[in-house]
């Protein structure tokens, strides 16, 4: 511990005293609280604002709706809250209903009829209202816990908050529920909280409970950094626009991600929390000084600023300045099929297709991703033997900056509807080798080469198909390049690439210098 | 007759007239201690009354002012833990009742009495002679702590009201030390302007935005760290 240092930090963190004065009491005024502390109130305003919430099913404002409520129109699974509730108090989530009618909670337990008016009429009494204020019930849709977090969380679903002032994303961070916290995701009784980059969207450290860092998942081998929260832009986007139609200065915004909505805020907080610091290993205070008295106009902006103040990640810093997107030597690609080439050069006359990261993380999930089905027999390979043509491929490349150009097993290129003018060049190539008695001088191939470029552009005359005479350490060749549609990293991209059996080899695609014109290569990265 | 004479003279009629003194002073310390330091407590109200509390239950009449530490803080705690599990009990017993707010707490205050003057019968009982001279306002004082007591109970949890009934201990137990201190006593009768010191204090603390102690130590890892910002 190095007091020095210490109070010289003093001023990065945000205390309580801090946070009452300088922000709560300065910015968020009595009628705007009120706002945020009525969750239907939310509901409303956030619902004109076109920013989803997770459905209504019924509301119950007093003691004598309570048996006059239909409470067989409940669907099986919902959630039981308090519209004033304070930290979670009074809310059941329920999984579904047994034959004899009870309501069976993720633990287990059952609630029958009398339970679930019981647990009303003590919401109605105030139990779970600040000052024991009268309240009141409503009934929401169940979120469906979204598919990449389910190794994360113990029953319940993750909720991320944003804390956003002045139209500024500040901090993040995603609560995980565990097993001490009965599926909740409620630091104070258990559950993990860990720190999200604003830039990237990907967790950084984490804490378990208010306070002790975490570096797994416990009980399992999961790292807590590292997760990718999907739709970050469109939660930054929802979350300065929730701050700015309640007119909150400071608030926490509360999202559920569901399986098939995307995200949706289930509440605000008029008073946030101080423990998303110790989540994220930093302080709010120093964040709030730089956000304040900035202009932002519009939530692009604000994004933009909390991006650019508050993130961590210099990768995507370098992608924005550059417009180029970091990729590491070793990269996931995919490989389209022949047809997808001309459709996608008439709508992208550039060729190239930029691909926010969210989006293709949306995509990836919502569709199956065909594999292609190649059985390797090697070189000796033909046409027929390869069943299917598939739609996409995915691939894993060396990005080779020491290559001139990109190549492409030949085995692959036949699975990707390319087998025709394969054969039809490797026919052309044999007839010219042998009108030249395997002449195999510089100057033959040549003009061997030259000729068979005549006789490809006859063949095909949109283009894209040229062969090449290739001199390197292995001897001399003709080798054919075609056209191919390839995603790498965020772009989505037409290249010329050679044809060649890399059945031997480890990697079936090297991308080369020519492929790699909107990018840089991290060589450390892999 | 001057201002002073009259003081004097208010003084010697009623030697606790001191204690309104004291008031402000405690009152400030329960502030700062919140505020400065961050401990938690049961409210304002709870650590000033039990202070007093204190004080009354040290009181030996015979020597005017004087109170006898020891005996204030043996009973006052002995007194106050009646009132806990008295309250504990009676909010147990009406946990799942539905009833309103204010007739919930009579009945918790009523249980918390009934357990007061048992204890007072079983001291009598026993032949404790040390209970015999018992203030009884000291009593009523610890019993209505129960009211701020009950509220945390019904609102968090039974740890959380038990945890900050020991910072309100603590800090009342302090207090008690510096107020039942007869040095601190004739200074406070001797400078008594000194009290209008507590409207500075309080109007600084009222404007204080540091960290507080206890959150200093709950960020260290974050204020350790060496790094721009």
């Amino acid at each position: 511990m190095n007091l020095l240092r210490m109070w010289e930090n003093r001023k990065k963190v945000l205390g309580m005293n801090e946070r009452n004065l300088s922000y709560i009491r300065a910015y968020n005024s009595p009628i705007a609280k009120r706002f945020a502390d009525d969750k239907l109130l939310t509901k409303k305003i956030l619902a004109a604002a076109g920013i989803p919430t997770p459905k209504l099913l019924g509301v119950i404002n007093n003691y004598n709706e309570v048996d006059g409520f239909d409470w067989d129109t409940l669907p099986k699974s919902f959630v039981i809250k308090p519209v004033r509730g304070l930290e979670g108090g009074g809310i059941e989530i329920f999984f579904n209903r047994d034959k004899n009618g009870n309501w069976i909670k993720a633990n287990g337990s059952r609630y029958s009829l009398s339970d679930l008016k019981a647990l009303a009429a003590d919401i109605i009494d105030g139990k779970f209202s600040l000052h024991n204020e009268p309240d009141r019930v409503f009934f929401e849709e169940r979120v469906k816990i979204y598919k990449g977090f389910q190794y994360y969380s113990y029953k319940g679903v993750p909720d991320v908050r944003i804390i956003v002032f002045n139209s500024i994303p500040i901090m993040s961070y995603v609560r995980l529920p565990t097993r001490e916290s009965d599926g909740k995701a409620n630091l104070a009784i258990g559950a993990i909280g860990v720190g999200i980059d604003i830039t990237t969207g990907v967790t950084t450290t984490a804490i378990k409970g208010k306070a002790g860092k975490i570096e797994y998942i416990p009980g399992t081998n999961l790292s807590v950094s590292g997760l990718k929260i999907p739709f970050w832009n469109r939660i930054l986007e929802y979350a300065i626009s929730a701050q700015r139609e309640t007119g909150l200065g400071l608030v926490g915004v509360d999202f559920l991600i569901d399986r098939e909505v995307g995200p949706m805020i289930v509440e605000l907080n008029a008073r946030p929390g101080l423990s998303i610091q110790l989540a994220n290993s930093d302080g709010l205070s120093w964040r709030l000084r730089k956000a304040r008295g900035l202009k932002v106009h519009s939530s692009e902006k604000g994004v933009r600023l909390g991006k650019d103040l508050f993130g961590g990640d210099i990768e995507e810093d370098i992608e924005r300045i550059s417009g180029k997107s970091l990729i590491g030597i070793y990269e996931s690609i995919k490989l389209f099929n022949r047809k997808e080439v001309e459709q996608f050069a008439s709508d992208y006359p550039t060729h190239y297709k930029h691909i926010d990261a969210d989006a293709s993380n949306i995509s990836e999930t919502a569709r199956q991703v065909k594999k292609s089905k190649l059985n390797s027999t090697g070189s000796q390979i033909k046409t027929k033997e390869v069943d299917q043509i598939v739609k996409t491929s995915n691939v894993k490349a060396k990005i080779d900056t020491g290559a001139d150009s990109t190549s492409i097993d030949k085995v692959l290129w036949i699975t990707l509807g390319y087998s025709e003018i394969i054969e039809a060049f490797e026919t052309l190539k044999h007839e010219m080798l042998e009108a030249t008695n395997t002449d195999n001088s510089r100057l033959a191939l040549d003009k061997s080469s030259d000729q068979l470029n005549d006789k490809l552009a006859l063949l095909y005359p949109g283009g894209g198909v040229v062969c090449k005479l290739i001199i390197s350490s292995h001897g001399r060749s003709i080798r054919l390049y075609m056209d191919i549609l390839l995603q790498l990293g965020n772009y989505k991209f037409i290249t010329s690439a050679n044809v060649y059996d890399r059945e031997q080899m480890q990697y079936k695609v090297i991308v080369g210098r020519k492929s790699l014109n909107k990018f840089l290569v991290e060589p450390g990265q892999k | 007759m001057n201002i002073s004479t009259i003081y004097q003279e208010a003084l010697t009629a009623q030697p606790l007239f001191v204690l309104l003194l004291l008031l402000p002073v405690v009152a400030t310390i329960v502030g700062v201690a919140k505020h400065v330091i961050g401990v938690k407590s049961l409210g304002i109200y709870a650590p000033i009354v039990l202070t007093f509390a204190f004080y009354f239950l040290g009181l030996n009449g015979t020597y005017g002012n004087y109170s006898d530490i020891w005996t204030g803080v043996r009973y006052g705690l002995i007194f106050l833990l009646v009132v806990i599990v008295g309250t504990v009990l009676s909010t147990r017993l009406l946990k799942n009742r539905r009833m309103h707010y204010f007739p919930k707490v009579s009945f918790v205050l009523s249980t918390v009495s009934i357990f007061l003057f048992s204890t007072m019968l079983a001291a009598q009982a026993l032949e404790k002679s040390g209970f015999t001279s018992i203030n009884a306002f000291a009593l009523i004082l610890i019993a209505s702590v129960a009211e701020q007591f009950t509220a945390i109970l019904f609102k968090k949890s039974l740890k959380t009201a038990l945890l900050l009934s020991l910072e309100t201990s603590l800090i009342s137990i302090f207090c008690y030390l510096l107020i039942a201190w007869p040095s601190f006593q004739q200074l406070i009768v001797n400078y008594p302007y000194l009290i209008l010191l507590t409207l500075v204090v309080n109007y600084l603390v009222g404007k204080y935005r540091g960290l507080r102690v206890r959150e200093l130590l709950r960020f260290q890892e974050i204020l350790d760290e060496s790094g721009e910002n």
